[in-house]
């Protein structure tokens, strides 16, 4: 986000010589800090601009101030945070440090409450003033303005001067007192205060008659009394102009106006006519526009006198006109289009010659030197990507004519980037669709006749295919077949000197392989899937592109955690973070999904404590920028880390937070999250949705590629009902793949379900044979909760793994964490059952509320109805019931009251 | 800010009303002003336009009308609430000046 700024527009305008005392309404002013917002809301000509300025030419004491001046290209978000920040850095440099590092802009609501939170951190109150503000017209700035007006920090005051109301409602403000407004009724001079402005100031003579009558013909209207007051210094027969305005009924700005220019000298008329294009003007500018030397000293001569022009900075060497008069003058120079676009046309030169692409292409276009504004914008594109820029990018192609964009691919290229970083899909798919038929062939062509198309053509359909493959939508029906197109693009992004539209091809590489990894990851091609994502993680990293270099570890990690290669996942972990905080900052979305891997390494390794705080991190980071990926895998994985902690409104809670998120996307799209739900849910005791699922859940046996996460969920849920047979058959299909593919930490979590399964048809010795596989997988990489998740039956076993082959460091470690396991594992309903030798005493007892719903479980009552007995939600009591069968060691309500008898806490 | 109850202006009373605005209106004085807007403003909006008292109009056929009506204090913020309008995206139809609100006539209401 870092943007170069015009600290011009971080200015307080420096004040001129005073027209006429505001003392009335400064007083108000001074009062109104108590309160949270300031509006100046007036049309223009009132003296909004100048009056703050004056007002806070002594900044009020304790405060600093910040000041802002908009213009109409702050619509961008993005340039508009850069503008917010830059000015609240001029007094404490550390407000929006993380937010000015980041790679993109956090959605605005975010962006604002970071804002929030540096300011409350800073010592000083800051006052901040938002100048021009109805300029803006983007919704998303006005939303994130109004956040920041509900959700004021006690060390802030903001100012907002503007033409019209911001459009969002600030009554809620106004009947807490937290708003002052100052309005025309406000700012209008009063016949009295006329008076004494045209007298004193402008050194007038005149009648209270004459006063009388120039006050209500400009209503008290400032820029209107001033005006007339500069026309009247001028004119020898003041009665004459006095009787053809008060008899004049036309637009009295207009008629004014043309009264005061009409005075002007032609050269001087000429120079306010011509250079009312620019937005600003210094005289290096004025001068390279008008060909002229003696620009300096013309805006010298118009700053005297006071009436056309505002300084922008204290040394004098930008000013712009006052809105009103350049609207005017502009008008003028509508008359002659062909002047007006010479004009245009020198001041895209100048900007270019200066280094400023950006004011360069806004001149073009207003040029409607579409050939020139392509080749500047195509010039500045780096730039406006870096600084994630894209609404203006987008905005500028919209003005160039269709019939031109579509002719141009490296334009609609450019478009089509845009549309996708700003999310909408169907927009950048037209634009794909206008490359391919500019360069007369489709992305079909890549898989026909590659080898014969010019390499123009060729880079161009590359990187539309790249866009449409990155964007997730599969054109080629199967992964299989985006693996082909993505093969065959590959040989050709190298390196090289190499004819393109847009991109070179060697940027695309990694945005392929990473699309490739994903694709082998899906068809559990683990082996092929490392290769494509650590070559797209470090070409990603040289190129800058820390999008992909986070994406790709984080998956990198994903894959050698099935790879039975925790350590190593462990460490793409650690290197991915350092990367991204390398290059993007604290503040990024990208490090959420690398916390959260690292956070499910910790939980089987057993550090729990260490598990849950990565897991965190990773939400915190994810959240504002609703990173689905990031927040399933998060609030599934801190679920079970709570569970395991036997902090169960925790994992409760975390429950409830995934089931949202799940529920985002239909099953249809994302059906390993409809599975991950279902097993979380049987953990926690709720078999009947768990159950729920597998009906629905579709899997057939002789599908092909198998869907084997789902298939896992399949096995552990049948497991738990009860189902072996079925579990069975899966297993032995997954098991085979696994091996073949040589996932061994899918082997190593596939032999334990086998144990478990064996165990349960009485098959003791092939459980122990599958158990002592296990173990000898296990151990070099640290495999905990994977064994100890498998509850008693699994440490029955392993116990007579100890007893028969000797203990070592290893098993020793494990039956450990089995007795530490506060919640005493989740069995399997058989060896819960009365037969398996039952323990003499709780490893933690029930507490007062849980033995009451115990009471209430044994008098037949449902969650529901327990929950009305007691007062609680029927999830505390689904939470409570839970815990029960977790200390109890049973998975269902008759065997916890059988239990709970038998050890007598029942009677 | 005084709400209006848009059934505190009958049709007819709105007509008479425009009818004999003889009084002009400045820059700075209130008026009491309805707006119409094409479509069917959800909740949410109508929440938005909390100073104003909004009536949906439903005709057996065609488009439904939403009216806002209420007293604004000047001309800068009725331009903020066409803003706002606009924001939303649906066709303004209609902005009325429905009578100029005097000093002292808050009072007499």
């Amino acid at each position: 986000m870092t943007t170069t700024l015009l600290k011009t527009k971080l200015f307080r305008p420096p004040l001129r010589t005073s027209l006429i005392s505001r003392a009335r309404i400064i007083s108000k002013l001074n009062a109104g800090l108590d309160g949270k917002l300031t509006l100046v809301s007036a049309p223009p000509g009132f003296g909004k601009t100048t009056l703050v300025s004056e007002w806070l030419s002594q900044t009020p004491a304790g405060y600093e101030l910040a000041w802002l001046s908009l213009e109409e290209n702050d619509n961008d978000p993005t340039q508009f945070f850069a503008y917010l920040i830059g000015a609240l850095q001029t007094v404490h440099p550390e407000i929006g440090q993380d937010l000015a590092l980041a790679s993109q802009l956090p959605p605005p609501e975010i962006a604002v409450a970071t804002l929030i939170n540096d300011i409350t951190a800073v010592a000083r109150p800051v006052l901040l003033v938002l100048d021009d503000y109805h300029l803006i017209t983007t919704t998303a700035i006005h939303q994130a303005i109004l956040y920041l007006v509900d959700h004021m920090p006690a060390t802030l005051h903001l100012v907002i001067i503007s033409r019209a109301d911001p459009p969002f409602s600030l009554s809620r403000i106004r009947v807490r007192r937290q708003l002052t407004e100052v309005r025309v009724r406000d700012l209008r001079f009063t016949t009295a205060e006329a008076g004494d402005f045209l007298h004193q100031t402008m050194g007038l003579e005149l009648t209270p008659d004459e006063v009388a009558l120039l006050e209500s013909r400009t209503e008290g209207w400032v820029a209107g009394l001033q005006l007339a007051a500069h026309s009247l210094q001028l004119e020898d027969n003041k009665l004459a102009f006095l009787t053809a305005f008060a008899g004049d009924d036309r637009y009295i700005a207009d008629y004014l106006l043309e009264e005061v220019l009409a005075h002007q000298p032609e050269a001087i008329q000429q120079f306010l006519v011509h250079t009312s294009i620019l937005e600003r003007l210094s005289s290096p500018l004025c001068d390279a526009l008008l060909g002229r030397q003696d620009s300096q000293s013309i805006l010298q001569l118009l700053e005297g006198s006071n009436l056309f022009i505002v300084p922008l900075d204290n040394r004098r060497q930008w000013f712009r006109y006052h809105r009103l008069f350049a609207d005017l003058l502009r008008e003028r120079l509508e008359a002659s289009p062909e002047e007006m676009i010479a004009l245009h046309r020198r001041a895209s030169q100048w900007y270019a010659e200066n280094g400023s692409l950006p004011q360069a292409v806004e001149h073009a276009l207003s040029a409607a030197d579409y050939a020139r504004a392509i080749e500047l914008f195509l010039a500045c594109i780096p730039e406006m990507f870096m600084t994630s820029r894209l609404t203006t990018v987008l905005r500028w192609w919209q003005q160039i004519p269709e019939e031109i964009t579509n002719h141009n691919p490296a334009l609609s290229l450019a478009a089509a980037w845009a549309w996708l970083g700003t999310g909408q899909r169907q927009e950048s798919e037209g634009c794909l669709l206008a490359v391919e038929s500019a360069l007369g062939r489709s992305t079909k062509a890549l898989l026909t006749d590659i080898e014969t198309l010019e390499p123009i053509t060729r880079n161009g359909l590359i990187e539309v295919a790249t866009i449409r493959v990155s964007r997730g939508v599969v054109l080629w029906t199967d992964l299989r077949n985006t693996l082909i197109i993505c093969e065959r693009m590959l040989p050709y992004l190298v390196e090289e000197d190499q004819p393109h539209l847009f991109n070179p091809p060697i940027y695309l590489r990694p945005v392929i392989l990473f699309n490739m990894g994903l694709a082998y990851q899906a068809l559990g091609q683990q082996k092929e899937a490392v290769v494509a994502f650590e070559e797209s993680a470090g070409l990603g990293q040289a190129q800058g592109n820390v999008h992909i270099v986070a994406s790709a570890l984080a998956h990198l990690a994903e894959v050698r955690i099935v790879l039975g290669e925790l350590h190593a996942a462990a460490d793409t972990c650690r290197q991915g973070i350092e990367v991204v905080t390398a290059l993007a900052g604290k503040i990024s979305p990208m490090s959420g999904l690398l916390h959260v891997r690292l956070g499910q390494l910790f939980y089987e390794w057993n550090e729990l404590e260490t598990a849950v705080q990565h897991l965190q991190e990773g939400i915190t980071v994810a959240k504002p920028w609703r990173n689905r990926e990031a927040l399933l895998s998060g609030y599934l994985e801190l679920a079970r880390a709570y569970l395991a902690l036997g902090q169960d409104q925790d994992a409760l809670l975390a429950q409830e937070t995934f089931a949202e998120w799940v529920a985002e996307e239909p099953v249809a799209t994302d059906p390993a999250a409809y599975a991950n739900q279902a097993w979380l849910q049987a953990q926690m005791g709720d078999m009947a949705a768990a159950s729920r699922w597998v009906k629905n859940c579709g899997l057939e046996l002789d599908q092909e590629p198998v869907r084997e996460l789902e298939a896992l969920v399949l096995i552990r849920i049948k497991l738990k009902q009860g189902q072996e047979e079925g579990a069975g058959q899966w297993l032995n299909k997954l098991l085979a793949s696994a091996e073949a593919g040589e996932q061994w930490g899918r082997v190593v979590e596939l032999l334990l379900l086998q144990a478990l399964i064996f165990e349960s048809q009485d098959n003791r010795p092939e459980a122990l044979k599958a158990i002592s596989r296990a173990l000898a997988m296990a151990e070099t990489e640290g495999y905990v909760r994977t064994f100890v998740d498998g509850g008693r039956p699994v440490a029955g076993l392993l116990g007579e793994v100890a007893r028969s082959h000797g203990a070592t460091e290893y098993l020793d470690r494990l039956l450990i964490a089995f007795q530490a396991n506060t919640t005493g594992g989740r069995e399997t309903s058989r060896t819960a059952s009365p037969t398996s030798p039952t323990p003499v005493a709780l490893v933690e007892p029930l507490s007062d509320r849980e033995l009451e719903v115990l009471h209430l479980i044994a008098e037949g009552l449902t969650n529901r109805e327990i929950a009305a007995r007691l007062f609680l939600s029927p999830g505390t009591v689904k939470a409570h019931t839970h815990n029960i069968y977790g200390k109890l060691g049973v998975s269902g309500r008759t065997l916890a009251v059988a239990t709970a008898r038998s050890l007598n806490i029942l009677d | 800010m005084q709400l209006y109850p848009s059934a505190c202006y009958p049709e007819s009373m709105n007509e008479m009303a425009r009818s004999e605005l003889d009084q002009p209106i400045t820059v700075d004085q209130p008026g009491i002003y309805r707006i119409k807007v094409q479509g069917r403003l959800s909740d949410g909006a109508i929440r938005r336009f909390d100073e104003m008292a909004v009536s949906i109009e439903t005709k057996a056929a065609g488009v439904p009308i939403t009216t806002l009506t209420g007293q604004i204090i000047d001309q800068a913020a009725l331009h903020g609430i066409v803003a706002r309008i606009r924001d939303l995206g649906l066709p303004l139809i209609l902005v009325e000046l429905v009578t100029v609100v005097n000093e002292g006539d808050e009072e007499n209401e």
